[in-house]
């Protein structure tokens, strides 16, 4: 699985398991749709179109977002136990995005621009906190500054509920707090694709560069790096990106944790395979938990609540695992 | 131009912030082009500082450095990248990294800022894999190497970077007596090539064996500098260290050692 070829099988596999994930539902019946009733159902070419298509490009494009910008976040930091949730990027997005809705009710780019200046604080806190903490190491540090952040912003953000319209504002901000995708539509997605595709390609244009901001900044600046100035860059990209998938999926976690470690155990350390391979597991997971999802209860699981479990879960495997996990050091 | 030496330094001073005394205070030495110059001080002495200065990782609060007859701050971050190497004591690999891979980081000066490394990239990393006597084990976890083998991967990956200096913060310490004397022979190897070497060492025996040059540093301040067997006396190790020393002649080497 080292090789290239690996990943591109990865590649020529998502648009098969994205056919798949359109084909499945519970309109007409459970299951696959009957191919002979496309001709002369309207309503089924209407969900087929209309509300599965956006909602399974959303799920792709929000898996591939989160696990990409954990994969950067982890090489960044140094550190293998990082992920948008855990350094209080999610949280402050969701905060921020849930502020505005109260304030001024749903609008896309409001929404979006609040959720990208509260996952901008929320990170901006959590790297001044891990700093200022005199106990632990770098590692130790940085997540336990992170659980802080997070924990004020889910603060501000039962305040939020608490002052939320009851009948329509808060109703939203709950549901959307668990994470999901029944929000899908094509409006929906093209206001998230701009940002989001804008940050996959930055961290795609990086990813070698990536591996050696990965070592201690005075190496990196040793081989003609300037390494403040590109991880700030690297940063702000896997900010804007998570933001924009969680203004509108809400808060889908684990995934930017999970999926790059194991990216990292298929495909080697490098960010030259590994960060691809992290976006397409990525959104091979999502896409596979949200059909999950909308297919097996005739109401909704939240998709927040199956990615943790399953990440949750993954990552408990994984840790446990021989070889151990390395990562971390001093200086970051 | 030519003519100019690889690095002159005239009155360099750093002080930490905050701190009462300079670390490094009014140092001021050339080192020529082709050298190998030992840099020997106690602990403390100032010599982490200087390298730190003269990558430019810090700005001296006063003085001059001139890289190739420039101001050091007169060459770009990328342009400088491919000036002067750093092989840095000790260095913790975060993730699993083959070796290739890591020699490989060493080009980052040669590769555009949002390109891959190309064909040249891969092969000058193998050639400073081979050079190094690693290359067998080049798909190998950098997690997995010895002590002695980090030391000369973190060589290699210097190497890989073609910088006509070389800046190694104690090379030979924590090394075996054998992967010594392969890093001595790796830098023999360099001084041919034409690279010139700045290298700290806490062993005079070893400086006396292998530099050219040598720069004594003692609580920031620079005591000698200049042609190695001229600088490297007892009197003068003596003054540096604080302790008595002497030096024997034996088989045409020059021997450090306390009475």
């Amino acid at each position: 699985m080292r090789g290239r070829g690996g990943l591109w099988i990865l590649l020529a596999a998502l648009p098969f398991l994205a056919l798949l994930a359109v084909s499945l539902g519970r309109y007409p019946q459970a299951g696959f749709v009957p191919v002979g009733h496309l001709a002369d159902d309207v309503l089924l070419r209407t969900i087929l179109i209309e509300v599965r298509l956006p909602r399974v490009l959303l799920a792709l494009l929000a898996g591939g977002v989160l696990a990409g910008a954990g994969f950067v976040f982890q090489m960044v930091f140094a550190n293998p136990l990082v992920e948008p949730g855990f350094l209080g990027v999610s949280q402050g997005a969701a905060l921020g995005a849930a502020a505005v809705i109260v304030a001024y009710g749903w609008a896309p780019a409001g929404v979006q621009a609040a959720a990208a200046g509260g996952a901008m604080l929320g990170l901006g806190a959590t790297c001044a906190l891990a700093r200022r903490f005199r106990f632990g190491g770098w590692i130790l540090r940085l997540v336990l500054a992170g659980m802080a952040v997070s924990a004020v912003a889910g603060a501000g953000l039962a305040f939020v509920k608490l002052v939320a319209e009851p009948t329509r504002d808060l109703q939203d901000i709950t549901f959307w707090m668990m994470g999901g995708l029944w929000n899908a539509s094509f409006p929906a997605l093209a206001s998230v694709v701009p940002a989001a595709l804008g940050s996959l390609a930055v961290l795609w244009a990086m990813r070698w560069r990536l591996n050696v901001l990965s070592l201690n900044d005075r190496t990196a600046h040793s081989v003609g790096l300037s390494p403040r100035r590109d991880k700030t860059v690297l940063l702000v990209a896997a900010a804007v990106g998570t933001a924009s998938v969680v203004s509108v999926c809400g808060l889908v976690g684990w995934v930017g944790l999970l999926v790059p470690h194991l990216a990292r155990a298929l495909y080697g350390a490098d960010a030259r395979r590994a960060l691809p391979a992290s976006i397409l597991l990525g959104a091979a997971l999502v896409l596979a938990c949200d059909t999950v999802a909308r297919t097996v209860l005739p109401g909704e699981i939240p998709l927040g609540l199956l990615t943790s479990l399953f990440g949750a879960v993954g990552f408990a495997v994984m840790v446990s695992r021989r070889p151990p996990l390395r990562g971390g050091g001093g200086d970051a | 131009m030519t003519s100019a030496p690889a690095l002159r330094l005239d009155g360099v001073t750093y002080t930490y912030p905050g701190a009462a005394s300079p670390a490094v205070d009014g140092v001021a030495f050339d080192l020529p082009r082709g050298a190998s110059m030992a840099l020997l001080g106690p602990n403390g002495a100032g010599k982490s500082t200087l390298l730190d200065l003269l990558l430019r990782w810090k700005t001296p609060s006063s003085g001059r450095i001139e890289l190739a007859g420039r101001p050091l701050e007169s060459h770009a971050r990328t342009e400088l990248g491919r000036a002067v190497s750093l092989v840095p004591q000790g260095e913790v690999a975060r993730f699993a990294f083959t070796l290739r891979e890591y020699v490989l980081f060493g080009r980052a000066p040669h590769v555009a800022a949002l390109a891959m490394p190309g064909p040249d990239d891969e092969a000058a990393a193998d050639a400073a894999l081979r050079d190094v006597g690693l290359a067998a084990l080049s798909d190998r976890d950098v997690g997995t190497l010895s002590g002695g083998e980090r030391q000369l991967l973190l060589l290699a990956r210097a190497m890989a970077q073609q910088t006509p200096l070389m800046l190694l913060d104690e090379p030979t310490s924590a090394l075996d007596p054998a992967n010594t004397a392969r890093v001595a022979r790796i830098l023999r190897t360099l001084r041919d090539r034409g690279t010139t070497l700045l290298w700290t060492t806490h062993d005079p025996s070893f400086a006396a064996a292998e530099a050219t040059h040598a720069a004594l540093l003692r609580a920031g301040r620079l005591l000698a500098a200049g042609p190695a067997d001229e600088v490297l006396s007892a009197d003068a190790l003596t003054a540096l260290y604080g302790t008595p020393l002497k030096t024997l002649r034996h088989e045409g080497r020059t021997l450090v050692y306390a009475p």
